[in-house]
């Protein structure tokens, strides 16, 4: 078919930060050559090399180096088949990155973006081409994760979307799913989380601290071997959680804002490891530490998922 | 309240011998308790002596035991007599989720035990106030929330209720400690405490999910497996967002937050899977299919994974390990 000869052909991939250079590793170790388009060219290329070290550390085959390069913008016409944007959650930016990229791609290059809360169809708004628009989300680090998330809508050329699908599980390291209704599934699950962790802070129940280590003595002992129904099963099934609920879920969270006490780090301009400052206290120094730390557990909590696949044979889901 | 010091030496009893029971029982023996269990079903015994044989075996697997299996089992004994409580320094019920069956057995404990005794209930639902009121020294009764399965996990709520004392919260904290955990406690009581808390809001929006047809259950596990599970071991979820940044959270949770499923009720789904199941003991009540022969790899699976993760977390202990690692 027509999308067959992407394979290996060059990627674009546009972003900034983490999430943007994994992707772009993740490319890399699976042989394609990439263009990353990211506004701090240094940085970009000093993470990215970091990264082929440790894969040449992790894995048993050297990898080779795919071409690689970085840039701050992009000119002229673009030729790339497959175009991935990771940049942060603002739907006039990302809008206008798109008008911006429809300009330059030929009408047959797919343009996959990452949302969180944008409705994919906010994000075709005004295109010329909205069915080649599809969301596709990852997961910090992209190279070492199997998360896919491939969102389309009514709009999306199918085609398309079932080639992305199968591309990501043959070559790109993945075991995806795709939503068709326009608006991802893991960013609620972890808002519904998150909702709850911020409520029980607010009244004062526990710190985040206190909900920190709980996350990582709880569920952080089951959670890289199954997902939350999985591990309902493995648990004895319903019956026993349908009672809990039934007394348990009329005093849950139904907040529909972000609490003070968190917008006011934000506001403070405590955003992130990165500068030192955050929900938690840190010194010069530490966001290296904890991107060290984390580099080496990404790869040893993959070779423990990897023991224990997602299913022994074929299972068949009961509903 | 006992002292700090000789923890090993107290004796523990455990009341209710079901799957968690067990499992609590394991935990107490391997960190060197004698352990005084109560069934009133006699019937029961065997059953639980090979459970609790073979979750030692898995404790010598994960390095957890010093000495040989025999030496933990000579430490347990399990009876129908609620007076072998009788020397007991902390006792635990571990009964089925149902208040006046936990009533009528915290009141048959007291009566057994010392006037000293630290009495526990194990509950994930029930507040410990509620329970508190039937105590007659509700000073010293608590709640301590273990994970299953409770010997080869770290996690550990421990949760006061309105009447609960400081010193009897202090010293089962430090008791935990003893125990290898790494002990939350919890000053306000609050029903289902934290993490039931927050993977039932979890739940509960997957379950509004698949019922609406916008993924399956497969699915919803995929995304939480491959996203949370690539690095929840390590970093609780407020750690993970300053490590990514906090810039895009409010945009996304303000967005999110209002279109995030609120039912009071059991969802339809799992409801159907309990309504339907009635009864039918092979595919009781679970999400998936399974032949005995996938039950079995499945189970093998988790509990050779719970060995993995249990070692593997031990390499990586704390929220202040930048500091440790510095």
């Amino acid at each position: 078919m027509e999308w067959e000869g992407i394979k290996k052909e060059p990627l674009l991939i546009i972003g900034e930060g983490k999430l943007a250079y994994s992707v772009s590793v993740c490319f890399l170790q699976s042989g394609y050559p990439v263009t990353l388009c990211s506004e701090n060219k240094d940085d970009a290329v000093e993470n990215i090399n970091i990264h082929f070290a440790d894969l040449n550390e992790n894995s048993f085959r050297r990898a080779d180096w795919p071409v690689l390069e970085v840039t701050d913008t992009l000119d002229g016409k673009l030729h790339n088949k497959l175009v991935f944007v990771v940049t942060e959650e603002d739907v006039i930016k990302k809008r206008s990155l798109i008008r911006q990229l429809e300009k330059k791609l030929p009408l047959s290059s797919v343009i996959a973006i990452n949302s969180e809360s944008i409705p994919l169809s906010v994000l075709q708004e005004g295109c010329k081409c909205p069915d080649r628009v599809i969301g596709v989300n990852w997961t910090e680090p992209a190279h070492t994760t199997y998360f896919l998330e491939i969102i389309s809508n009514s709009k999306s050329n199918t085609t398309l979307v079932d080639y992305i699908f199968r591309q990501a599980k043959m070559y790109w390291n993945k075991d995806p799913y795709i939503i068709s209704h326009d608006l991802g599934i893991r960013a609620k699950m972890m808002a519904a989380m998150t909702r709850e962790a911020f409520y029980l802070v607010e009244n004062g129940f526990a710190s985040m601290e206190d909900i920190d280590r709980a996350c990582r003595n709880d569920p952080g002992y089951y959670l890289p071997f199954a997902g939350n129904f999985r591990y309902i099963d493995l648990m004895g099934g319903a019956l026993g959680f349908s009672q809990v609920m039934k007394v348990l879920n009329p005093e849950l969270s139904k907040s529909r804002k972000v609490p003070e006490f968190f917008t006011d780090f934000i506001q403070k301009g405590e955003q992130s490891m990165d500068n030192n400052k955050g929900i938690y206290e840190y010194n010069p120094g530490d966001m290296e530490k904890w991107k060290e730390t984390f580099r080496k557990y990404s790869y040893q909590i993959q070779a423990i998922m990897d023991k224990y696949p997602f299913k022994y044979r074929e299972t068949h889901s009961s509903e | 309240m006992k002292g700090n010091t000789g923890f090993k030496d107290i004796q523990v009893g455990i009341v209710g011998l079901g799957l968690m029971g067990s499992s609590i029982i394991t935990s107490l023996l391997a960190a060197g308790h004698t352990v005084k269990a109560i069934t009133p079903l006699p019937d029961e015994k065997k059953i639980v002596l090979a459970r609790i044989a073979g979750q030692l075996i898995q404790s010598e697997k994960c390095g957890l035991l010093v000495k040989p299996i025999e030496h933990y089992l000579s430490l347990l004994t399990i009876s129908d007599d609620y007076r072998e409580l009788n020397h007991c320094s902390l006792v635990v019920e571990c009964v089925i989720e149902d208040i006046e069956i936990k009533e009528t057995v915290l009141q048959k404990i007291v009566t057994s035990i010392g006037s000293d005794t630290v009495l526990a209930s194990n509950t994930s639902a029930i507040p410990i106030s509620v329970l508190q009121k039937v105590i007659a020294y509700p000073e010293r009764f608590i709640g301590i929330h273990w994970a299953e399965p409770a010997f080869a996990t770290r996690f550990l709520e421990i949760i006061c209720g309105e009447q609960t004392s400081a010193q009897t919260a202090d010293w089962v904290f430090e008791i935990a400690r003893h125990w290898g955990k790494e002990p939350t406690l919890l000053r306000r009581d609050i029903r289902g405490f934290i993490t039931n808390r927050l993977m039932y809001s979890v739940y509960r929006e997957a379950l509004s999910l698949v019922g609406s047809g916008q993924t399956s259950i497969e699915d919803a596990d995929k995304a939480f497996r491959y996203d949370a599970g690539s690095w929840i071991t390590l970093m609780g979820i407020f750690r993970r967002m300053d490590f990514m940044g906090l810039k895009d959270y409010p945009v996304i949770f303000n967005s999110l937050f209002p279109i995030l499923n609120n039912t009071d009720e059991v969802p339809a789904i799992m409801q159907n899977l309990v309504d339907r199941s009635a009864g039918d003991a092979r595919n009781h009540k679970r999400f998936y299919g399974y032949t005995a022969e996938e039950t079995k790899n499945w189970d093998e699976a988790f509990a050779s994974f719970n060995q993995d993760i249990y070692q593997f977390a031990a390499k990586y202990p704390s929220e202040s390990m930048v500091k440790e690692l510095g």
